[in-house]
């Protein structure tokens, strides 16, 4: 066996040296891959990005996606139905207010609004709006406000969703001095929760600010009001933890909500709700778990602009998340979309 | 026989030659080794070794090697084991790693890791005590290093970030200052990163193409290094014990944005108005890119001929954990206007808890002749997370994780006159699955929501060695 000399010892060094060299010199690179940074996880809150004029080709109304002649369109909801979106709307023309469907195989170029309920009872005065609608099976619910003097809440029921057989009193009737309006409706097990606009004006002479409240029901037609789940400036905090003013601290209105369940497997109450009792409204986030206690979004609103913009509606369509809402283009009242892909 | 005792064998043999025979020579290769340490002290890195290993053999023994420590890998796993050979040992290989982490059940694209590995271990003699001195290395094979500063909001797989896509060099030294005692030391080079990008000149709010700004980048690359230490007791060839620390480092990334100038309305190109004569914008970042804790390790072996087993416990100090996020620092002078900047959010301690690693490996000879010996081997490892659970404003994600790993060894004995003695070939593959953790946030408004990590790796590592 032999030793190593002290020459070959500086030549295995030199030669470790060089290979080190030439990697280093020649392998400067910026790598493969991103980092990590791919489908990164996301609540869904934001972005929301308003479809502009051309990003669809068959829809030349964009920002809006449903617009009507003569009437003011306001409070979307829509449901995925035959393989498509159907959406349902109020309509407001002069005095009066009615109900009208609309549907898109995309999410995004619909048809003709088609009227779906027109105001007949007594106690809906003229007026009905702002709906909410259930899919069950192959039942659709639509809940309604109706009245102008007293605003109470109705129930109607479609096979097909042309024809509605509505029940002849409201299914929530509020007391006197308390205001009511903008339904959403989630189903649960064994039940329904039911959040929807409020102002309470029994213990003051003063305007009050609007809340969103919720009422429960077993079947959808015997509702109990449970409790005011969201009111205006009331835990707002700045990253510090400090409480602020919060951004929609002149009301909260027009909720929109839909029971969601986490990536990690837990039930969500996603509620889009609009700052009430502002010319410029916007639309914001407030999430929660058990649907009682919600928390705002810290960087409310997600979707505004130099319009206003309210009464926003979530579905999941196609692999993204859709948002229609109303919203003024050119002095037109209509409904526009934006669009989520995360 | 197994292969470790012809290795053995051909240790002593060469440990009398060096000793008795000629002492000069090893003196001058040990005195030329260490010039070459300081030579290189400013150009180094640090390490992904934590992540994954270095080398082949202790890769393929779960990382239980502490208490081996015979190859170049000594100088990461325990420096005192560098002095337990008599050959000049030089190794090159190749380590891969590719690891598929997901959020939600989707890959994240976490960034591949691979490289060479190898180095050199010299032995040798200085005031009649016995040594080896070695240069160990992984060099990335498609980046220098990556740096990457996110805020803390931002999910990562906070453990394989910026921590496995860095250069590792170690330059080790250890001494037998009384017999089947050895004592060694080494240091890791890194460099801390800095830079400033200075912007000056005047801003029209007019016409914002009318702007002449002038800007220089001054980046700084410091040298800094942490040490490591060992100690190992090897009273015979059949069992050892080893003791290994190393030292807690962390890199910094300091980057500033300064901002100086004038701000003006150009109504009238030939009278403009200074609107601010001072305006002044200072955002400075400081974020820790990479961070290694202060480990100690106790291992041992035990070699009962037709089964080597060997074991390591270690301890992982994670709650010196700094936030690895942008610390932002935002500073703005606008004179008589009334306009301020949104702070960022507060970073929050991200709260690590200290880790104990067990890992356990063994080792069959599976044939000796008298030019081939084949030697299987398996181990695992189980390494908690360190990471709490990530139900606030932070999202560093990361898991517990189980390590299986499986390997052979080749040593081609007296193969040629040019190579009398074993030519080395290891090859190891290592496996580690990430268990499905679900992060669940207080927040029902948070803006990442809840989520679920889970993930694999697959780890290949090839090293050739020979000993001269």
């Amino acid at each position: 066996m032999r030793s190593p000399s002290a020459g070959l010892v500086l030549l295995s060094l030199v030669c470790l040296a060089g290979w080190t060299s030439f990697l280093s010199a020649g392998c400067g690179t910026l790598g493969e891959g991103d980092g990590g940074g791919s489908n990164l996880p996301s609540r869904g809150i934001i972005p929301f990005s308003p479809l502009s004029p051309g990003d669809h080709p068959q829809v030349d109304s964009l920002p809006l996606v449903v617009t009507h002649e003569t009437a003011r369109l306001d409070e979307p909801c829509a449901v995925l139905r035959d393989d498509g979106v159907w959406m349902v709307l109020e309509a407001c023309e002069a005095e009066r207010c009615s109900i009208l469907g609309v549907v898109s195989q995309d999410g995004i170029a619909f048809g003709s609004p088609q009227p779906v309920l027109e105001p007949e009872l007594d106690w809906e005065e003229g007026w009905v709006g702002a709906p909410a609608v259930v899919q069950e099976d192959h039942l659709l619910l639509l809940w309604y406000v109706g009245g102008v003097e007293h605003p109470a809440i109705g129930l109607a029921t479609s096979e097909d969703g042309v024809q509605f057989a509505r029940e002849p009193e409201p299914v929530l009737a509020p007391p006197s001095g308390v205001w009511v309006g903008s339904p959403s409706v989630v189903r649960l097990e064994g039940g329904y929760a039911l959040f929807y606009t409020m102002v309470d004006e029994r213990a003051s002479d003063q305007p009050q600010a609007a809340v969103i409240a919720r009422a429960d029901s077993p079947d959808g037609r015997s509702w109990v009001f449970s409790e005011t789940v969201l009111q205006a400036q009331e835990g707002c905090t700045d990253p510090e933890g400090n409480l602020v003013e919060c951004w929609d601290g002149a009301g909260v209105a027009s909720p929109g909500a839909r029971l969601t369940t986490s990536s990690a497997g837990r039930r969500q109450f996603d509620l889009w709700y609009t700052s009430d009792g502002r010319a410029d409204a916007d639309i914001g986030f407030a999430g929660s778990y058990d649907g009682r206690e919600f928390s705002r979004y810290r960087l409310n609103p997600v979707v505004g602009g130099d319009e206003p913009q309210r009464a926003a509606c979530v579905l999941s369509f196609g692999g993204s998340s859709l948002m229609y809402y109303a919203t003024q283009s050119d002095r037109v009242w209509g409904i526009a979309v934006a669009r989520s892909d995360l | 026989m197994g292969r470790k005792d012809s290795r053995s064998e051909a240790a002593s043999s060469h440990r009398h030659r060096c000793r008795r025979g000629r002492p000069g020579g090893c003196t001058l290769a040990g005195l030329a080794t260490l010039a070459w340490l300081v030579l290189l002290a400013g150009a180094g890195q640090a390490n992904p070794l934590d992540a994954f290993g270095l080398g082949a053999r202790a890769i393929g023994l779960g990382g239980a090697f502490t208490g081996l420590a015979d190859d170049f890998s000594a100088s990461y796993y325990n420096p005192a084991g560098l002095a337990q050979g008599d050959e000049l040992r030089l190794e090159l290989g190749y380590l891969y790693s590719n690891p598929q982490l997901r959020f939600n059940g989707r890959d994240a694209n976490v960034d591949l890791v691979k490289g060479f590995q190898g180095g050199v271990i010299l032995p040798g003699e200085v005031l009649g005590l016995h040594f080896g001195a070695s240069i160990g290395l992984f060099i990335l094979d498609d980046r220098i290093t990556r740096v990457r500063s996110l805020p803390q909001r931002q999910p990562r797989f906070v453990l394989f970030d910026n921590r496995t896509q860095r250069i590792f060099v170690n330059a080790s030294l250890a001494i037998e200052p009384i017999e089947h005692l050895f004592v060694g030391g080494g240091l890791t080079f890194l460099a801390n990163t800095g830079g400033q990008l200075d912007i000056t000149g005047y801003a029209n709010l007019i016409n914002g193409l009318d702007s002449p700004l002038q800007a220089s980048v001054e980046v700084d690359i410091q040298s800094t290094r942490y040490p490591s230490f060992g100690l190992l007791f090897r009273p015979s060839d059949r069992w050892s014990v080893g003791l290994a620390y190393r030292d807690e480092f962390y890199l910094a990334l300091d980057l500033g944005t300064l901002v100086r100038g004038q701000i003006m309305l150009d109504v009238n190109p030939d009278r403009p108005i200074v609107l601010i004569e001072e305006a002044f914008f200072l955002m400075r970042s400081i974020n820790a890119t990479l961070y290694s804790p202060r480990q100690i390790v106790l291992g041992g072996s035990y070699d009962f001929g037709w089964l080597l087993v060997a074991a390591d416990l270690g301890l992982y100090l994670w709650s010196g954990f700094p936030p690895p996020a942008s610390q932002l620092t935002l500073d703005l002078d606008l004179g008589t206007l009334d306009f301020a900047v949104a702070q960022p959010d507060a970073i929050v301690d991200p709260g690590f808890s200290d880790l104990l690693i067990p890992r356990v490996g063994v080792e069959v000879p599976v044939h000796q002749g008298d030019h081939l010996g084949l030697v299987g081997r398996a181990g695992y490892f189980f390494e908690a997370s360190p990471a709490p659970e990530q139900s606030g404003s932070t999202n560093y994600a990361d898991s517990d994780k189980h390590g299986l790993s499986m390997g052979v060894g080749l040593s081609l004995e007296r193969v040629t006159e040019v190579f009398p003695k074993p030519i080395l070939l290891d090859l190891s593959f290592l496996y580690i699955r990430m268990v499905e953790r679900r992060m669940l946030k207080e927040d029902p408004a948070d803006l990442v929501g809840d989520y679920r990590i889970d993930g694999d790796f697959f780890n290949f590592s090839l090293l050739l060695g020979v000993l001269l």
